[in-house]
């Protein structure tokens, strides 16, 4: 099964089978089996938790490496805003700025304005959109992969139109060439990413064939290197050295950004995945009917609760917060542009969000049929306590997990010790 | 059922409407009495009777049929022709007496008939493929929703239409907020046969007093509290009524309701 790629991948040198991530799990993709933790690429909607989790740092992420960005003669870098608030709020974001052209990078793209465009261009949307409600943001590659694997009924609400970054880097890709004189392959545009699901939505976007961007780097890897660059650079900063075309603006990084941007009644933002799952639930059951669209984001406060990120969130949001008092500009929006635009299909993704169901059983219903019912003859049997000792999440797993064939009953602890018992 | 099925079955005569024969109809009403006809017809039926007036054809029209047999070998009185022909009704004649007639039709019938009110009607143990039993706690709003997640769960995993185990989810859901709110608890069942999917929710609480009223969009006996989470603005039943196949709801006055839900697939 190599369908799917997912940006992390367990070092079975390092796992020494704690579970904690099997645990943690909020699809219940991962079992531990000889003592190693085994991720089911089908299931993973790529949240990272398992790598917060890891008593011993044994997930480890797949991104490009910070030095990647030397095989082109122009870098570009469009950062995740929550970038910014991983330093302390007094450094100010031109610091930061300089510091990433330290590193390499020509330019520095901002995301915000995009955002802030994209937020009117949905309000606009949603105003003509006349189906089925409440619709989801399409925001978070997380939540959209959960959609297409755990609710395949609710993928037709998730909205069209593509995220702030993808589009921001196609307009980079369409105008660059042309104003720097240079052929397109030449000019590089890098994400700095909070999460491994930015990258999976990079490297394998759900969507379209491929992103546009180059390359996309954590930015838990960029940190190191940057951070040294931002203090020496802070030592001799002052703020009159700003130029006055400086643009910053705090973007979508904490849950209720996409909501509050967009200023409309009946709005819901929920993070954590747990709880956006609760949601999920409640819209399949038809229960939230007054609410016309769920901002969702699987990391809790949002994408400031990435794992890749550095800062404890709550923390970053602090940090956001001082920084949105003290330096943010207003941004400036055109909106007979943005109608033109979005009439014209700018904003739209390629594709729809189409359903990723998995064949839990088997694709015939009478087969699957009957081994649901040997899964409930063997829950039965279980003690149904989660110990988790087998290697499954929980019993109810375990018993999937035997009608599946991959585990002996004997596996059960439990269960052998009774037999062990009789004997 | 398709009328074309019908008229095979009873060797039956086309007076009008031999046009309309590949039209499918949902249920046969068998009766003389046309105030019968208005109360409890149900649209798109077709009707069986031995009232060969022009009274009979405008009955079922009023009722949103799609057409009449007569039986006996009737033929239409007055201005039944034509009232037929003017309203797009199809019009048969059959040779077979009622109860014969009813025969025929029934042995083309695939769908399973239940008994309302008899609560017997419980598919056969051997056409059971699975099944599943589960409690719902009255009051216990912490815990609402939780049997219904559950049986969209199984049946999500067993890989039922995602369409169909919406309509699953939207009514075993309605019918637990009903529970919560208003009874002590219930039992819950899951069936699944080949033809279909059952869900049975047998509680035990006050009852429905009037349960044609309870059917009623908008009508509700929720409190103020209940209402202020979000809860019984009166869609429950009409909502499991329209995303079900077949709702059938028993009640008795201090004892308990029972909903049995079925779902085609």
């Amino acid at each position: 099964m190599t369908q799917y790629f997912h940006a992390h991948s367990v070092d079975v040198d390092k796992c020494r089978g704690h579970m904690t991530c099997m645990r943690h799990c909020p699809t219940q993709a991962i079992r531990v089996r000889s003592g190693k933790a085994e991720i089911n690429e089908e299931l993973c909607v790529d949240c990272g938790q398992c790598l917060s989790v890891c008593p011993e740092q044994a997930i480890t992420p797949i991104a490009d490496p910070v030095n990647e960005i030397s095989g082109f003669k122009y870098r570009v870098v469009v950062p995740s805003p929550v970038l910014y608030s991983q330093f302390e709020w007094t450094t100010h974001p031109y610091i930061i700025h300089l510091a990433l052209k330290r590193l390499g990078f020509d330019r520095v793209v901002d995301l915000t304005t995009s955002s802030a465009a994209m937020a009117r261009a949905l309000v606009k949307y949603m105003k003509n959109y006349r189906g089925r409600r409440p619709l989801i943001s399409s925001f978070c590659p997380s939540i959209v992969r959960l959609i297409q694997v755990k609710y395949p009924d609710l993928a037709e609400l998730v909205v069209p139109l593509d995220v702030p970054r993808e589009v921001t880097a196609r307009q980079i890709r369409k105008t660059l060439p042309a104003e720097l004189g240079l052929k397109p392959e030449e000019i590089g545009i890098f994400y700095l990413a909070t999460c491994p699901a930015k990258i999976v939505s990079i490297k394998q976007p759900a969507e379209k064939a491929r992103s546009w961007f180059d390359g996309v780097v954590s930015i838990r890897d960029a940190y190191s290197v940057l951070l040294p660059q931002v203090v020496a650079i802070r030592e001799e900063f002052e703020e009159s050295q700003v130029p006055e075309e400086f643009f910053f603006h705090t973007g979508w990084i904490t849950t209720g950004s996409i909501t509050r941007a967009a200023r409309t009644e009946n709005w819901l933002a929920v993070s954590g995945l747990d709880h956006v799952m609760q949601i999920l639930d409640d819209i399949e059951n038809s229960r939230l009917r007054n609410i016309t669209f769920v901002e969702a984001l699987a990391h809790m406060l949002g994408c400031i609760g990435g794992p890749y990120n550095v800062e404890n969130p709550y923390v970053a949001r602090t940090n956001t917060m001082r920084q949105h008092e003290r330096y943010e500009s207003r941004i400036q929006l055109d909106d007979s542009d943005i109608e033109k635009k979005l009439d014209s299909g700018y904003y739209f993704l390629e594709h729809r969000i189409l359903p990723r169901p998995t064949a839990f059983f088997d694709t015939d219903l009478a087969t699957s049929i009957k081994r649901m019912k040997e899964r409930e003859r063997v829950y039965h049997k279980l003690k149904q306590i989660d110990c988790g000792c087998c290697g499954s999440p929980t019993c109810m797993a375990f018993a999937e997990d035997f009608v599946r064939g991959e585990v002996k009953l004997t596996d059960c602890i439990h269960l052998s010790k009774k037999r062990s018992d009789e004997d | 059922m398709k009328i074309e099925t019908i008229k095979d079955a009873l060797a039956a005569e086309v007076i009008e409407g031999g046009d309309k024969l590949e039209l499918s109809v949902d249920h046969v009403y068998a009766s003389d009495l046309m105030s019968d006809v208005l109360a409890f017809g149900k649209p798109d039926s077709i009707l069986l009777t031995g009232l060969a007036t022009q009274q009979a054809i405008i009955s079922a029209h009023m009722a949103e049929f799609k057409g009449v047999v007569l039986i006996r070998g009737k033929r239409p009185k007055d201005g039944a022709e034509k009232f037929a022909r003017d309203n797009h009704m199809v019009l048969l004649t059959t040779e077979l007496d009622m109860y014969d007639a009813c025969i025929k039709i029934a042995s083309r019938e695939s769908r399973e008939i239940t008994v309302p009110g008899s609560g017997q009607s419980v598919p056969k143990s051997e056409e059971i493929l699975f099944s599943n039993h589960f409690t719902i706690e009255g009051s216990d709003f912490a815990k609402a929703g939780m049997v219904s997640t559950e049986i969209k769960s199984v049946l999500k995993k067993i890989g039922f239409d995602p369409k169909l185990v919406r309509r699953v989810a939207i009514s075993t859901y309605e019918g637990e907020m009903n529970v919560v709110m208003h009874a002590r608890r219930a039992e819950v069942d899951l069936r699944v046969t080949p033809k279909m999917i059952e869900v049975v929710i047998d509680d035990e609480g006050k009852g429905i007093p009037d349960v044609e009223q309870a059917m009623q969009e908008g009508f509700t006996t929720a409190t103020e509290e209940m209402r202020a989470m979000g809860f019984g603005s009166g869609m429950g039943l009409p909502n499991i009524k329209k995303n079900s196949d077949d709702l059938q709801v028993t009640s008795e006055v201090g004892k308990g309701t029972r909903l049995q839900i079925r779902f085609n697939i």
